[in-house]
């Protein structure tokens, strides 16, 4: 599609945006790209060495699941990419190298935390439950062999079939034995119940005893039903502007089912599920509770402090308002809601909606934008991170 | 502590907070008991209705149970044994008469929709429109009213839009947040064009009958947990109708957000506006952005307020963009833990009138 | 093939640069070429040239990488109207859409548009005759005083060239 004649030299050197200077404009804050998205069918080699033959066979015999939403509505292009992120092999995240060359070494980032779809498309429900449940099992190795054992800035989160909530803890278990950069454990927003119902506690469980968030984004999903209480949508424009949707629903559940009383050492973080809705769902929690509290007295606190001290949430996408210095009120009302050093930037690379990390407005303090580019992210996960400013 | 001594009496506390003109846009009347339509049905469905022992909409109970403190404020729970809000001289006694109010529009949510039986259905609805006709419009000139439809046949919501729609009274249809189809989508074209042959507001309100789980991760199990989180099933529906494009088609159509409040709509806006830049070509009818829309054809009522820190309230006020947006209202029975004063705080004064009844007396044309 | 309709709006003090052979960039492709520390794509469409920076103006992406397709509008729900003559640069992050023509953004204020450069076409000969040649009539590959500034491209005067101007 493109000839470039005259070599450009920008695409091996690091570009330093303004929303990356500290103070005094010297040094440069560190990154942690807490949503990189990996890439690939289980058809490929890298994948299928891992499967067993029974699953081989399965899947040679009846195909790979479809993810239920991606037929019906196509999203505008074919993996939602960014049409410069297609590496040689054709699929975007399909290729470490290329994608540690065209976000981490370009991009100049720490550390990338990398959700896999494949672990999120269908979660290993679609099938039988022993073919899933090899399948999330080969995505958890393929993730250690092909990324987390390439580079160590690499992290990833562990896919689960959390349908089948103890084989989940064991392969959770076995991963965090695997390699250490396993560091927290991926859930779709939709799976067959709200993640706070009793059933699925043995997973908290897990996630709180191993000390490793649970990280919720969107995509996949264990067939929870349609996409909002009134049916499918039509258009791709209401799936992703709905994405946060599911997130009221999972915030509510963890809280009023008492999981994060049951649970007081769990963490959450909201991947790609934006976070400036946080704040006025805490009122309506709050508000919500004053009325209706007797129904829950299992709850010891007010659900805006289980939300302040439980949740994290990633940036991507980016709120955009019309007005930019709004963005600055934004984000004063999601501290106020005691979410101090909950926000962490994500790229969503490599995704059409990507946010680089001079996507977080410059004029934003230095120490705020510290936090947000790294510091809360290497706090949470305890990646340490090289801080020339300081 | 409980909820009954600190609650304070709310029209007192509205008074006390607010002494200039007020319109409420949301109360509700409550059916007593199904007998009470009887009178209203052709014989042979109370016919029908009799011999299968029903007893009316068995959902009606699961959206507002009876016990739950939501379902009625403590000063508004009749002393004797009758249903909340299930006659005019209770409403009149808890709000129309201590708040002086110019208007109140009453909204009649029986669950219906949870009746399957089309022509059954059918009947119970045009009952109950007449029986607030009857017992209500024509007995209190304060008032207006949502007339209600069947819930799941164009046609036959068409035609009861065309039997009762030109009453004086009626200003409103109500269609539950909850429906088996998003409300954006076009099979319910000939209902818009109705509705605004006939000069009625759409009122989106709280219930519904829909064979999705009540929200996209799965069923819930604690009331609370439903209750609160019902914010994203008034996002779909918002999101739907700008998406298909009805107010392209329906550039007369009004739409009232009812019984959810709005602090959470100022990041479905940013969101909308951002995306749609990016993926307008999927909707092309969408030529200006989302939230630009909805100023011009969407209202809401206030309450439950559910409100923040007054400056983070007065915040997401600025940020809705137009004064013209919020109506005042008491969601009458329901309890919501709210105070006017915080609203009317986080509120700038120019706005106070408008909020409070100007905005609901020009959307409602009353 | 023709000049870009730009040609006749050149700014007085703006320098031009020979960055390629007119037949480096057949119809329907696009080359991206860096002069003077900016990424510029210059694309033939239907047998017409245009140049932009390669920086979308929303959030800083590969703009020049994007797809051009035609414009598609509706004035409700059900109808479509597409004009494949009206071209229209995507960008490959954010999907914002800007006219070939000008830059403008589709849906932004007028301020918001992709960087756009004159191309033109330019046949060698007369760029030719500001090159200082080692050897009369033949190619050149010093850098070239005058208007012209060829940073990598060898210049003979029996080709044509795809020239575009920039403010150095």
């Amino acid at each position: 599609m493109s000839k470039t004649l005259a070599q450009s030299e920008s695409t091996t050197s690091t570009r330093v945006v303004p929303s990356r200077l500290a103070d005094g404009g010297r040094s440069v804050l560190p990154v942690i790209d807490c949503d990189v998205h990996p890439m690939a069918s289980p058809l490929s080699p890298d994948i299928w060495k891992f499967l067993s033959d029974p699953t081989r066979q399965y899947l040679r015999l009846r195909g790979l699941p479809v993810n239920l939403l991606g037929p019906q509505i196509p999203q505008q292009r074919v993996f939602a990419h960014r049409l410069d992120s297609v590496p040689p092999n054709g699929t975007p995240g399909g290729d470490e190298a290329f994608a540690r060359a065209q976000l981490l070494d370009e991009l100049d980032i720490d550390a990338g935390i990398l959700n896999s779809f494949g672990g999120l498309i269908d979660h290993g429900a679609n099938y039988p439950i022993a073919v899933g449940v090899d399948l999330i099992r080969a995505y958890n190795e393929w993730l250690r062999e092909s990324w987390l054992e390439k580079d160590s800035r690499w992290f990833a989160a562990i896919c689960i079939t959390p349908e089948q909530p103890d084989e989940a803890v064991a392969e959770i278990a076995r991963c965090v034995k695997a390699h250490e950069r396993f560091n927290q454990i991926l859930l779709s927003t939709r799976i067959q119940q709200p993640i706070g119902n009793p059933r699925y506690w043995p997973i908290l469980e897990a996630a709180e005893h191993f000390n490793l968030p649970l990280a919720f984004h969107v995509g996949g999903g264990s067939r929870s039903g349609p996409f909002t209480p009134s049916g499918s949508p039509n258009y791709y424009f209401e799936v992703h502007t709905g994405f946060v949707n599911p997130v009221y629903n999972l915030v509510s559940s963890l809280i009023f089912e008492g999981a994060l009383e049951r649970f007081p050492k769990t963490k959450i973080v909201m991947a790609e599920l934006a976070w400036s809705w946080a704040a006025p769902f805490a009122w309506r929690l709050d508000g919500s509770w004053r009325v209706l509290r007797d129904e829950v007295p299992h709850l010891r606190r007010k659900p805006s402090e289980y939300l302040a001290e439980h949740f994290w949430f990633t940036t991507q996408p980016m709120e955009e308002p019309e007005n930019p210095k709004v963005f600055a009120q934004i984000y004063e009302q999601f501290e106020n809601a005691g979410l101090h050093d909950r926000l962490m930037y994500s790229s969503d690379y490599p995704h059409w909606d990507f946010d680089a990390p001079e996507a977080l407005p410059a004029w934003l303090p230095a120490s705020t934008r510290r936090k947000i580019l790294g510091a809360n992210a290497s706090q949470l996960y305890g990646i340490p991170v090289h801080d020339s400013s300081r | 502590m409980s909820r009954e001594a600190t609650s304070p009496v709310l029209a007192e506390a509205i008074r006390g907070a607010w002494s200039g003109p007020i319109i409420d846009c949301d109360v509700h009347a409550n059916v007593p008991s199904l007998e009470t339509l009887f009178p209203y049905l052709d014989s042979v469905w109370v016919q029908f209705t009799r011999e299968r022992g029903y007893t009316g909409p068995l959902r009606l109970a699961s959206t507002y149970p009876p016990n739950l403190a939501s379902t009625c404020r403590p000063e508004w729970r009749p002393g004797d044994r009758r249903v909340p809000a299930s006659e005019l001289a209770l409403l009149q006694e808890h709000v129309l008469d201590p708040l002086q109010v110019e208007r109140a529009i009453l909204t009649c949510y029986y669950a219906l929709d949870s009746l399957r039986h089309p022509d059954w259905a059918a009947a119970f609805v045009r009952a109950l429109n007449d029986w607030l006709v009857a017992e209500w419009l024509d007995k209190d000139p304060r008032l207006a009213a949502s007339l209600v439809v069947p819930a799941r046949y164009p046609q036959d919501m068409v035609r009861e839009i065309e039997r009762v729609g030109d009453h004086p009274g009626f200003v409103q249809v109500l269609m539950p947040v909850r429906s088996d189809r998003l409300y954006g989508n076009r099979i319910w074209h000939p209902v818009y064009e109705a509705m605004v042959r006939h000069n009625l507001v759409m009122g989106i309100h709280w219930g519904g009958t829909a064979e999705a789980s009540p929200g996209p991760a799965g069923w819930p199990t604690w009331y609370v947990e439903e209750y609160a989180a019902e914010v994203q099933a008034y996002g779909a529906q918002v999101t739907s109708l700008i998406a298909e494009g009805v107010f392209k088609v329906f550039p007369e159509l009004r739409v009232s957000i009812l019984e959810i409040g709005f602090a959470w709509l100022p990041s479905w806006l940013f969101r909308m506006d951002k995306e749609w830049k990016g993926l307008r070509r999927e909707i092309p009818w969408v030529t200006r952005p989302p939230s630009e829309i909805i100023r011009e054809h969407m209202r809401f009522s206030v309450t439950p307020l559910d409100a923040g820190p007054i400056s983070d309230l007065a915040n997401v006020i600025e940020w809705l963009g137009s004064d013209e947006l919020l109506m005042f209202a008491t969601d009458y029975p329901h309890f919501h833990d709210d105070d006017l004063s915080v609203l009317l705080n986080a509120t700038p004064q120019h706005m106070h009138a408008k909020l409070m009844s100007e905005n609901a007396r020009a959307w409602y044309r009353l | 093939m023709t000049a870009s309709p730009r040609a006749a709006a050149r700014p007085d003090h703006a320098r031009k640069f020979v960055v390629a052979r007119v037949e480096d960039v057949p119809e329907g492709q696009r080359i991206i070429v860096r002069v003077q520390d900016r990424d510029i794509g210059i694309f033939n469409v239907e047998g017409e040239f245009y140049a932009f920076a390669n920086r979308c103006p929303h959030k800083g992406g590969p703009l020049c990488e994007g797809v051009i397709a035609g414009l598609i509008e509706s004035d409700a729900p059900g109808e479509f109207r597409f004009d494949p003559g009206r071209k229209l640069l995507i960008c490959p992050w954010h999907g914002w859409e800007f006219d070939l023509r000008d830059g403008q953004s589709y849906l932004e204020a007028a301020n918001t548009k992709a960087r756009p450069y004159p191309v033109d076409v330019e046949p060698g000969k007369d760029i030719a005759r500001s090159i200082k040649s080692e050897e009369s009539g033949g190619e050149s590959r010093t850098l070239i005083p005058g208007p012209y500034v060829a940073d990598t491209i060898p210049v003979s005067v029996e080709r044509d060239y795809l020239v575009i101007t920039m403010r150095s």
